[in-house]
């Protein structure tokens, strides 16, 4: 439907003018929209930087507002701007969510992490740990003197029970094999063939002398017959067993204790075996 | 008379005179290092404040040996320490030189958490504005008003950071003391700065 009056020649000088018009709008057009790609990849890069947060609204204008941009480019420069913007787009969206999901964790949890990171990121200096000072108050508190009467056996007791943690048992006590052999010839080179009295048999023992030869005699290695009053000491390697009824004495060794031995074992009661010939 | 009086003079002169060691033989240096590793791994306490090692001075003493022969020593002893994973640290305490070790790697620090936090405050605040002076009254302001920690806790927290050799205050002012320069390196510090800024 052309105009009848209108020539060729009229015709294709208009398109041309149309078409000129045309390019001169999408070169303005294409420099408006670099324009607005480089002002915000300024903008977002910026806010980036300083970790503030573009809401989503005005982030979503912005991203529409360059949607077609890509379109108009020309050169190698406005693309890398183009891709750098889209980036800082993600960039944002990142941070937008870091910042809600900081808002929502509790501060504590916040100080926590931040602790955390600092000790992770500490190489400490090397040390023995230990305290330049012997802490003297102490060692007196634990060094305390208590005067007892030894005669006492109340006194003893309350002292026994007050330091029952340091006391060493005597099953506790460890002797060597050579000791145990001492401590038995001893026993036997004191009562070896001898008559002794209940109460001097109680003087020459000590509580730990009487608990092997209570050992020795159970062991059979030597035999203790009573004859009234006194009891015989015999070894079996040179007598035979001599059969009768058997029985116990109890004592208590009076013998002082070497140094190393407490005073409260005097309370300590032995139970020896012994044979009644009496009572054959 | 006067032979005697000479012979006084040449022994005083001997006397005075330091005898410097040339070269240090290899079973000398095998105790040597021993020991250098028994005094710089100790923790001291000077005035009111813990610190580590050993004192240049305190070294040229117990060695008697001059202050070239002992850089030299120490040079030395640092690449032997290096195959433990340790690391022989210079630091400047009450204007002297000071010799401790440090761990190569990670290692458990000996503050708890509030005190970690708090010292990261102060590095974030330093790291961030050099120029603004960090009272107690910011670090609180940061922490307290916030409603983060309560306020015993940072100021015991303070206090302990000072005795550790982490802080000190000058007129009022926090600043780094020795312990925080060699615990924590310069890029371990830009990253607290940045830790911070998200708290």
């Amino acid at each position: 439907m052309t105009d009848p009056n209108v020539t060729e020649e009229e015709v294709l000088n208009e398109d041309h003018v149309s078409s000129k018009i045309a390019v001169e709008e999408s070169m303005e057009w294409s420099e408006l929209i670099f324009q607005t790609l480089f002002e915000l990849e300024k903008k977002y890069s910026r806010s980036i930087k300083k970790k503030e947060v573009v809401n989503v609204k005005e982030a979503e204008d912005d991203r529409s507002k360059v949607s077609n941009a890509y379109l108009y480019l020309k050169n190698q420069k406005e693309n890398l701007i183009d891709s750098a913007l889209y980036e800082e787009f993600i960039d944002m969206s990142e941070l937008r969510e870091i910042s809600y999901l900081e808002q929502i964790l509790y501060p504590e949890k916040r100080l926590e992490d931040f602790a955390r990171n600092i000790a992770k990121m500490c190489r400490a200096v090397f040390y023995t740990a230990s305290k330049n000072k012997i802490n003297i108050k102490n060692v007196s508190e634990i060094f305390t003197k208590d005067i007892i009467d030894l005669q006492s056996e109340e006194q003893l007791v309350k002292f026994i029970m007050k330091y029952q943690s340091f006391i060493t048992p005597l099953k506790n006590i460890h002797l060597s094999k050579g000791d145990i052999m001492k401590i038995e010839s001893e026993i036997i080179s004191k009562l070896r063939n001898k008559k002794i009295k209940k109460d001097d048999l109680e003087s020459i023992l000590s509580t730990a002398e009487a608990e092997f030869l209570s050992k020795m005699i159970s062991e059979k290695r030597i035999q203790v017959i009573q004859e009234g009053d006194e009891l015989v000491f015999t070894l079996l390697d040179e007598e035979k067993l001599e059969e009768g009824i058997s029985s116990s004495v109890l004592l208590s060794p009076k013998k002082k204790e070497q140094e190393s031995e407490k005073t409260w074992k005097k309370l300590i009661r032995r139970m020896i075996p012994i044979q009644n010939r009496n009572q054959k | 008379m006067e032979e005697t009086h000479q012979k006084d003079d040449t022994n005083s002169e001997q006397e005075s005179e330091v005898i410097l060691p040339p070269s240090i033989s290899d079973g000398e240096k095998g105790i040597l290092f021993k020991e250098l590793t028994t005094i710089l791994s100790r923790k001291w306490e000077k005035e009111k404040t813990i610190v580590f090692g050993s004192s240049e001075l305190d070294l040229l003493l117990a060695t008697g040996f001059d202050i070239r022969t002992l850089r030299d020593v120490i040079e030395e002893y640092k690449n032997f320490v290096q195959i433990l994973g340790l690391e022989v640290i210079e630091f400047i305490f009450n204007e002297e030189r000071w010799y401790c070790l440090k761990t190569n790697y990670y290692a458990p620090s000996e503050l708890q958490q509030s005190e970690l936090i708090v010292l990261g405050i102060v590095v974030g605040f330093i790291e961030e504005d050099k120029t603004k002076p960090i009272t107690t009254e910011r670090i609180k302001e940061k922490l307290v008003v916030m409603g983060k920690m309560k306020e015993y806790l940072v100021d015991t927290s303070l206090r302990k950071l000072s005795r550790f050799g982490y802080l000190q205050r000058i007129q009022n002012e926090w600043s780094y003391n020795y312990r925080t320069l060699i615990e924590f390196g310069e890029e371990e510090r830009k990253k607290i700065a940045e830790e911070f800024r998200r708290i």
